[in-house]
């Protein structure tokens, strides 16, 4: 059974932007799966609607469970987006309690969200963050606290708008160990093409709304399909 | 380590003390004092850094000073304005200067404050500064290819910024919403617990003597 199943996908901005025009795809467990596609093609807004942020036509399932308002409580918890402006994502006032927000939602007593909290951080790098302010932090270090936000909730499937957009070298190259290591599965919007080569085992191209392409990495080794697309 | 809440109860009981007090002998000035050193000794905050932010209360006390000594001169009323003014303000400043805001807020919930009061400072807290930010990211936007061209053309770029920050910040505060409801959120900001120190007990139990003092002398002068 497919993890995450999209039928039809169709979203319109209130001012008329026709974003996404009817996506079809399905994401199984443990899968990596980049999404590719140039500015304004609509990956961020694929994935606001695969986590339930903004609401669709046409029919998003999680586990089998329709996406709606009645479940998107049930659902929340098991997939976990990683905002492409990591302002939107930090809301609390110091680190430890922006990562502990959501594990103390699910109800966890403390020292296990403490553990979660600490363990989180350190996957990202950022173990010594805990009493730093998160509207103090540098953009790139919002971004890997964000990301640890998401992964303190242990969700099933990861939604990851570019997330490594803003990271040094260094910072990049521990990410992408974090992703090729944890068993769960994530939908990857980027436009980071050695990322998608290097963790990713399928590629998903969207243009102008629609899906393009769908199929395994080998597809990056596709210039002709690249260049058609305008990812090179 | 002091909690904060205890902090705050202690300062409130003092300040009671201090409002409550009909004459503000010597003597008991000095019995305010004292407690706010013992409060500063407990809470570790410097004495000089208190006395300095006490001054935030000089305007007021200024405002109060010409309005009640003009018509009568310094009389007992004034003085007795002034020192509790004074004494009140010692009190905060030592609040402020032993207590960041972030831990003031957590204590005044853990003390049971109304929940939408604490989600309102504490939101208000954390996105002032990004409101902050923002509008110095659009001013310096504006004035990298806006150099000044007339007075009236100011003012409809200054309008424009404006209808520019509302959005910005609306569509801002729906994202965050439902950030937090993906994670869990209910309506309520979940409560760190903490564990009370004998320094805390000391401490309330400190400002509590000092009102059961002020009481006492009040009924049965000597
Ligand atoms: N809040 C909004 N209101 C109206 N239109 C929007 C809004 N957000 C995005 N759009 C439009 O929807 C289209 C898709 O945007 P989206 O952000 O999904 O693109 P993207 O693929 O993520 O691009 P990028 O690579 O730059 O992040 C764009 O044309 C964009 O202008
Ligand atoms: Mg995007």
């Amino acid at each position: 059974m497919p993890l995450l199943t999209a039928t039809e996908v169709t979203y319109t901005y209130p001012d008329g932007r026709h974003a996404l025009q009817g996506v079809n795809l399905k994401i199984y467990p443990g899968e990596k799966v980049g999404l590719l596609g140039l500015n304004g093609a609509g990956k961020s807004t694929l994935l606001l609607c695969l986590a339930g942020v903004l609401w669709p036509r046409g029919e998003i399932t999680v586990q089998g469970v329709s996406l709606s308002r009645q479940t998107r409580r049930q659902i929340g918890p098991k997939v976990g987006l990683l905002f492409q402006d990591p302002n939107d994502q930090l809301f609390m006032t110091t680190v430890f309690e922006d990562v502990a927000f959501g594990p103390q939602n699910l109800g966890l007593p403390l020292n296990q969200v403490e553990e979660r909290v600490s363990q989180a951080l350190a996957m990202v790098g950022a173990a010594d963050f805990t009493q730093r302010f998160t509207h103090h932090l540098s953009f790139g270090e919002k971004k890997r606290v964000a990301l640890a936000t998401i992964l303190a909730m242990e969700p099933d499937l990861l939604l990851l708008d570019e997330p490594t957009s803003n990271l040094d070298p260094k910072r990049r190259r521990e990410l992408l160990d974090i992703i090729a290591q944890r068993p769960q599965a994530m939908l990857i919007a980027t436009h980071d093409l050695a990322m998608a080569q290097a963790v990713c085992s399928r590629i998903i191209i969207l243009e102008q709304g629609l899906v393009v392409a769908d199929g395994s990495t080998d597809l990056l080794n596709d210039e002709s399909l690249l260049q058609k697309h305008e990812l090179i | 380590m002091l909690q904060p809440e205890s902090k705050t109860l202690a300062i409130v009981f003092y300040i009671l003390a201090v409002v409550l007090d009909p004459v503000l002998p010597l003597w008991r000035i000095v019995g305010y004092l004292l407690f706010l050193l013992f409060f500063a000794v407990l809470s570790r905050a410097s004495i000089l850094k208190i006395i300095k932010r006490s001054f935030f209360l000089i305007p007021f006390l200024l405002v109060i000073l010409i309005f009640n000594a003009l018509p009568g001169g310094i009389g007992p009323r004034v003085y007795l304005l002034l020192g509790k003014g004074w004494l009140a303000a010692f009190g905060l400043a030592a609040l402020a200067v032993s207590t960041d805001f972030v831990r003031l807020i957590k204590g005044l919930q853990r003390l049971g404050l109304p929940n939408v009061l604490i989600q309102l400072l504490t939101f208000m807290y954390r996105y002032l500064d990004l409101l902050v930010a923002e509008v110095r990211r659009m001013e310096i936007a504006r004035n990298q290819r806006f150099f000044g061209r007339g007075y009236l053309r100011q003012f409809t770029v200054l309008g424009n910024m404006l209808g520019n920050l509302f959005l910005r910040t609306f569509e801002r505060g729906e994202r965050v919403y439902v950030a937090m409801q993906l994670r869990g959120f209910q309506g309520y900001l979940p409560i760190t617990k903490v564990a009370y120190s004998w320094q805390d007990y000391c401490l309330v139990i400190g400002a509590l003597a000092t009102l059961a003092l002020l009481g006492v002398s009040i009924i049965c002068p000597y």
